[in-house]
């Protein structure tokens, strides 16, 4: 069982949230590459962006059809898109068939308890109009989200 | 109708008193708003979408406040914590926007507590002098009858009560005696711990504790506040509302005191907050006379 | 409240028992719960302070309900979808059931009747036979006229639905608070917004 990265996307394409936990620049002070993990998360974001334009056009109009997972031969994306627009995205191996469950989990205990229900936490995290369309730079800052998902994901990791 | 005592605001009579504009005794309060449908049958509504209601006449005598019965079962029971959590969430927003410093919004979120604390010790004790049994005869279903829809507890042994709703007796007729006022500090105080507890958050406080220091102390314990669990990381105390419900209780109880919160986490349980009573010099002294 | 029976349209009825079971049994099983009574009172305690700190001008107090009440909706959405894992609905009529029947029932434990469908079926209203923010609420003579008690609820509404890229005009338009038979929430589609994409990618 291994799980890679997770990432959140919002309803104005930024991604508000990333952790990746292959990349161990300095463990010790437990800081990423933040350059790369942009770039990473942009094409991450295209990539599941088409594919996802795409498989709903391959479905019919009334019928809802939603992207689930991208496999590569290197690794799997499970995905949960809300109605709201927001994305929920794990990158995992290739033993993981589905990870759905994990991922509403994410959502509707870890995300919704702890920013949603949490008055000091932004929920829309572009505070301006040039922030939006992928142009936006902020991420979830809030303690005890970061917790609660390094708590829920870290067993996870390898 | 029977006769009736005065007993505003706790039967559920929906007939209406033609030609009733002040204040009759026998009635008790009577709705007062200017544009409302004085008489059913006769006067149609006036109001605005007043259309075509002179065929639905029954419908022209609106309920007022009233009429509303007090039984707790009457209405609807419960709502979801969520939007509970929400609609808190923005009462706090509120007095944040509208202050300059923490002690402001505490004071603020204090006073809206205490509005709430002035209005639950008559009701809660007029619901505590109800006899236990009152409510489960079959003469007194009628009272769950606007709810057995939605009450998933209660649907099948009230699912016959639904056709009846005029002759919905009034709760105090099961009342034998009011409970008695509760004099004693200790007494008041575990009033808050067991019932006014139980009716805010569906449990007894944790535990209810005389100060070994200040004989006009004492500490209410609750281990995971109901109210503040998910706001997180803020030098604001949240629970400063509840410190305004008790006082408020106590306020309207001859009970002049006032309430402050301190966080007192332990390892299991982070949140835990105590809340402190403090008596006013007066309560001690009175409380010695009476000795 | 008023015992008023609301004609519905028949609005994709296939569907209806099964969203009302569903519904049931989130809020049945799923749903933490509070008293309802110190949630209409601390609604009763928002209100009167607005009605305090804006010197009784209700006009000012309904915008600041609908204001408090909109960035309720942009969050309780999530706390919505999260619970029921609902897709967008297809149609106005399938919004109306989701939230008449869903929503207000896992939220407020009430089922808000839908009726009142305009003939183009771009607007409907939600009868509130019950309503847990105004239980034991009468209004003072002077806030009779102008103010709209349970206005935070347009709010909700208008904040959520514009979530799912609704974009709706939702206002009251009678109040059985005011002496009205009914207490009628009017919500107007106005137009479904378009899903933002990435700075040149149109």
């Amino acid at each position: 069982m291994a799980i890679y990265s997770f990432w959140i996307f919002d309803r104005h394409c930024n991604c508000i949230f990333d952790r990746e936990w292959t990349l161990k620049t300095n463990p010790s002070s437990g800081t990423t590459n933040s350059k790369l993990n942009e770039d990473t998360a942009k094409l991450l974001y295209g990539m599941i962006f088409s594919l996802r334009s795409i498989s709903q056009k391959l479905g019919s109009l009334d019928s809802f059809n939603e992207i689930r997972t991208i496999a590569t031969a290197k690794y799997r994306a499970h995905i949960l898109c809300t109605a709201s627009g927001l994305w929920f995205v794990l990158l995992s191996d290739l033993k993981q068939e589905d990870l759905s469950q994990v991922l509403r989990y994410l959502y509707s205990e870890i995300y919704v308890k702890t920013v949603v229900y949490n008055w000091l936490s932004p929920v829309d995290f572009a505070e301006t109009a040039n922030e939006k369309r992928g142009q936006g730079f902020r991420k979830i800052r809030n303690r005890q989200f970061l917790l609660a998902v390094e708590q829920f994901l870290g067993p996870m990791v390898n | 109708m029977k006769q009736k005592i005065i007993n505003p605001s706790t039967s559920v009579n929906t007939a209406t008193h033609p030609g009733s504009t002040g204040y009759d005794y026998t009635m008790g309060p009577q709705q007062t708003l200017p544009d409302l449908p004085v008489s059913s049958g006769t006067i149609a509504a006036s109001g605005t979408n007043g259309g075509s209601s002179t065929a639905a006449s029954a419908h022209t005598s609106l309920p007022s406040v009233y009429n509303g019965s007090l039984h707790p079962h009457a209405h609807n029971q419960h709502v979801s914590l969520a939007a509970f959590a929400f609609l808190f969430q923005e009462l706090i927003s509120q007095a944040r926007n509208a202050s300059k410093s923490v002690s402001e919004i505490e004071m603020r979120l204090h006073r809206n507590g205490y509005h709430i604390g002035i209005r639950l010790l008559e009701l809660l004790n007029f619901r505590s002098s109800v006899s236990p049994g009152f409510g489960s005869t079959s003469s007194s279903r009628a009272f769950f009858s606007k709810t057995s829809i939605n009450s998933s507890s209660n649907t099948l042994a009230l699912n016959n009560a639904l056709t009846t709703t005029q002759d919905e007796p009034s709760l105090a007729q099961g009342i034998s005696h009011m409970k008695r006022r509760d004099l004693k500090p200790v007494e008041i105080l575990q009033f808050i711990h067991s019932t006014v507890w139980t009716y805010l958050f569906g449990r007894v406080s944790d535990d209810l504790v005389k100060s070994s220091e200040r004989d006009n102390e004492y500490m209410l314990v609750d281990s995971a506040p109901m109210l503040s669990q998910f706001i997180s990381s803020t030098n604001v105390q949240c629970d400063f509302f509840v410190c305004g419900i008790i006082e408020g209780i106590l306020d309207s109880a001859s009970f002049p005191c006032n309430v402050t919160i301190h966080s007192v986490p332990e390892p299991n349980f982070q949140q835990r907050a105590v809340f402190v009573v403090r008596f006013e010099q007066q309560v001690l002294e009175r409380e010695a006379l009476r000795a | 409240m008023s015992a008023s029976t609301n004609s519905v349209p028949n609005s994709s009825t296939g569907s209806k028992k099964s969203l009302k079971a569903f519904s049931d049994d989130i809020w049945k099983n799923k749903t933490a719960k509070i008293n309802a009574e110190l949630f209409t009172l601390t609604y009763g305690s928002i209100v009167s302070q607005l009605c305090t700190d804006y010197e009784r001008d209700f006009v000012k107090v309904n915008n600041q309900l609908f204001l408090m009440g909109y960035n309720i909706g942009m969050r309780l959405i999530e706390d919505f979808l999260a619970r029921t894992a609902l897709p967008r609905c297809e149609s106005l009529a399938k919004t109306s059931e989701v939230v008449s029947k869903c929503a207000f029932k896992i939220f407020l434990n009430v089922t808000p009747q839908v009726g009142n469908w305009s003939s183009s079926q771009d607007a409907f209203s939600l009868f509130l036979d019950e309503n847990p923010l105004s239980d034991f609420v009468e209004l003072p003579m002077d806030a009779a006229k102008e103010l709209w008690y349970s206005n935070i609820l347009c709010g909700v509404l208008k904040g959520a639905l514009e979530m799912v890229q609704m974009d709706c005009d939702v206002f009251f338009t009678s109040d059985v608070l005011k002496g009205d038979q009914t207490t009628e929430l009017r919500v107007k589609l106005n137009r479904v917004l378009k899903d933002e994409i990435p700075a040149g990618e149109d």
